[in-house]
């Protein structure tokens, strides 16, 4: 049983800590773990994809990026209410996740990858040449947060916005984790590994690649909303390659198939970025300086820190106890 | 169970230590210096203009001793990149984290909509040193949000006034980039010079930063046209002369552009730069007291060339910003600075400097023309006219 709870507190352990976070710290450290939320569930819904199926994409943040786009041109050129248009935003960007996926898992790897830069592009481009609809250049401002209804609980204010990002993570970090665990996710982890047996063992292995396609695509977009509305902004830089390669970098550092090891670097890379942009004129460099040494002393992955100290353990201890999840055992 | 409640009890007294920590940072001090928070790219593809922005703010705070209104005057730094997601993330820092009391900087464009968004919510002056997308200081402007550099068409307007007027050029093909500045840019010129009389033949587009215009030349015909327009910068605006004279269209068609052929592409352009009209808010060559002390002071700080646009945005925008806090006695009542802001009224080494309702600078604007000189062409001031606004038009 205490492998099973293990991803349940984890997720509440960190649930807590999180919760406290707008009493102890001020406004900007509250906004500022609000963007890193947001990049950190991206990141843990692409390890889906990249960490469990093998498949890398470099375009991740086309999902992330539409969603808004979606959201934004709803209520400011359709006058939707802002939940519907939330709700529109995520629905189109996994419907054409949805209408991709046959096409793009076709590919393996580096074909992949590319496919997928080429999608981030087109989107990209799409939006910057889409003059007033997509607001071209210079994207959509003055997106306005929705309202829950009650006094207490104010979207527009910083903690308010925290604490409904918080739920929103929560809630979809407790799907990953169910999906992952669940006779489905082992499924994903054994195409990786061996896509023939798979097949020959009668699974339809197009079809899981591309729920997982549309599963990764899925949470970037729900994250991609609360993005647009916590900057009240979204541009071409949310459809942008490099943001995919932020996203990418994040689930190779926190540790592909770990799920909360993405979770953590995907928050982490965009509180570090921040902070070293502030101190160093140099900060690209420091921060790539910081991935190569990440990747070459942790090629696990910081996920792989807690099975560096559990091996530590037993080897002083004894024989390992617990079994390790599907999971863990990457 | 035990050792997760351990761990869970030692997390959270961390981030409460932390916590306090940062608190005890945050106390404001009730004497302390003014901090302005200097936003500009000075990594990517805008870092040379970000640096010379931020070159020409600290050039004016160190001219008056960094200090305005007996108050110390600090000034923090940080890279935007040009990334907007990238900006917004580091204006949150300057306000929540370094305290700072104001912004400025911004440079691109793309920037411009999603900082002004910021500074409407956050409540926090914000001053464009340069970026010009007109709709920050549009209708639904905030009142946070000022800009001292011209939105994007502002001296195209006049441009394409003194084409049609004093050149008495009749019809124009206009050369653009293809984003939301080249388009904004193309408005207002074709705006005057149409109201002037004038006709835009064509309007070609290329995609921006190509330096192969040859598609695009070759679609406007040149018996069509008496002038052409463009709006390209930097290797872009070396090849569109060269190609236009190579298509055979100059000198016989003339071309107007907007402040973006710098000294450096007009000496590289050499013999075909002769009869190039442009309009921008700053030249070197203007011939007033002012901007002599301001050359003085730019060649003191080491430079061994003449000041362009950016250099002179970043000094001048620093200028109206101390002028306003120089008369609001400090910047700790906001409401008293920005009133100051919207106020002033300054003799700037551009001519004289107000803001219209909109938080947008009206400004002198020169138009130049390349001349032969004696070292080879010079640009020279061929027209000077006060009082530009954003949506500026000629007197009857």
């Amino acid at each position: 049983m205490r492998s099973v709870l293990r991803d349940e507190r984890i997720l509440l352990a960190g649930t807590l800590v999180l919760c406290v976070v707008p009493f102890v710290f001020g406004n900007y450290w509250t906004g500022l773990l609000t963007q890193a939320l947001i990049f950190a569930g991206v990141a843990m819904g692409l390890d889906i994809l990249v960490g469990f199926t093998g498949m890398p994409s470099l375009g991740h943040a086309a999902f992330f990026g539409l969603s808004g786009y979606g959201a934004a041109i709803g209520i400011q050129r359709y006058d939707l209410n802002p939940w519907l248009a939330a709700l529109t935003g995520i629905l189109f960007s996994i419907a054409l996740a949805v209408l991709f996926a046959p096409l793009a898992v076709r590919m393996r790897g580096l074909a992949f990858l590319t496919i997928m830069l080429a999608f981030g592009q087109v989107c990209w481009g799409i939006a910057t040449r889409g003059g007033d609809f997509t607001g071209g250049e210079n994207g959509l401002p003055g997106i306005p947060r929705p309202s829950l209804g009650l006094g207490w609980w104010d979207l527009k204010t910083t903690d308010g916005f925290y604490y409904f990002t918080l739920v929103c993570t929560v809630l979809v970090s407790f799907v990953l984790v169910r999906i992952a665990r669940s006779a489905f996710g082992a499924s994903l982890l054994g195409i990786r590994e061996n896509e023939t047996r798979m097949m020959t063992m009668g699974y339809h292995v197009a079809a899981r690649r591309a729920a997982a396609f549309s599963i990764a695509a899925g949470a970037g977009a729900i994250f991609g909303v609360l993005s647009a509305f916590f900057n009240g902004y979204v541009g071409p830089g949310t459809l942008d390659w490099r943001l995919s390669a932020q996203f990418l970098l994040s689930v190779v550092i926190g540790g592909a198939g770990s799920l909360w090891g993405p979770f953590v670097a995907g928050g982490g890379l965009h509180i570090v970025k921040t902070y070293i942009t502030g101190q160093t004129q140099y900060w690209p460099m420091v921060l790539g300086a910081l991935y190569v040494f990440a990747v070459v002393v942790l090629p696990g992955g910081i996920a792989s820190l807690i099975t560096l100290a559990r091996n530590r353990r037993n080897r002083s201890s004894g024989p390992a106890t617990g079994s390790t999840t599907a999971v863990s055992s990457k | 169970m035990k050792r997760f409640l351990t761990l869970f009890l030692a997390l959270s007294f961390a981030f409460t230590g932390l916590g306090v920590a940062v608190a005890q940072d945050a106390t404001p001090e009730a004497s302390g210096p003014i901090k302005i928070g200097v936003l500009n790219p000075t990594t990517g593809s805008f870092a040379v203009f970000g640096e010379q922005v931020n070159a020409g703010i600290q050039l004016y705070f160190d001219s008056i001793g960094n200090e305005v209104a007996g108050i110390p005057i600090e000034l923090v730094f940080a890279d935007t990149a040009g990334d907007p997601q990238q900006a917004l993330d580091q204006a949150r820092r300057l306000v929540g984290e370094e305290d700072v009391d104001m912004l400025m900087g911004i440079i691109n464009s793309a920037v411009v909509p999603p900082l002004a968004e910021f500074a409407a919510t956050e409540e926090i002056p914000l001053v464009f040193s340069v970026g010009g997308a007109q709709v920050a200081t549009g209708p639904d402007r905030s009142p946070y949000v000022f800009r001292t550099a011209l939105a994007n068409g502002q001296q195209d307007r006049v441009l394409g006034w003194y084409t049609a007027e004093i050149l008495g050029k009749q019809s124009a093909a206009t050369f653009a980039w293809d984003f939301i500045v080249g388009e904004e840019r193309v408005g207002g010129f074709a705006d005057t010079f149409t109201a002037a009389g004038g006709e835009i033949v064509s309007e070609q587009k290329p995609p921006l930063g190509t330096t192969d215009y040859g598609p695009f030349i070759g679609q406007v015909d040149p018996t069509s046209i008496d002038v052409a327009y463009a709006f390209f910068s930097g290797p872009g605006a070396l090849a569109f002369a060269q190609q236009m004279a190579d298509f055979g269209l100059t000198p016989n068609v003339g071309l107007v552009a907007s402040d973006y052929f710098t000294a450096g592409i007009l000496e590289e352009m050499g013999e075909t730069a002769l009869g190039l009209v442009q309009a921008g808010g700053y030249t070197s060559s203007i011939d007033t007291p002012e901007n002599a002390a301001y050359l003085e002071a730019f060649a003191a700080s080491g430079q061994d060339r003449l000041p362009g646009t950016y250099d002179y945005e970043g000094y001048l925008s620093a200028m109206v910003v101390a002028d306003a806090i120089e008369r609001a006695g400090g910047i700790g009542d906001e409401q008293a600075f920005l009133d100051a802001l919207a106020a002033a009224d300054i003799t700037t080494p551009s001519g004289q400097f107000t803001f219209d309702e909109s938080g947008q600078a009206v400004r002198t604007i020169f138009v130049t023309e390349v001349t032969e000189g004696d070292g080879g062409p010079v640009q020279s001031i061929v027209e000077t006219v006060d009082g530009v606004g954003q949506s500026w038009a000629a007197a009857g």
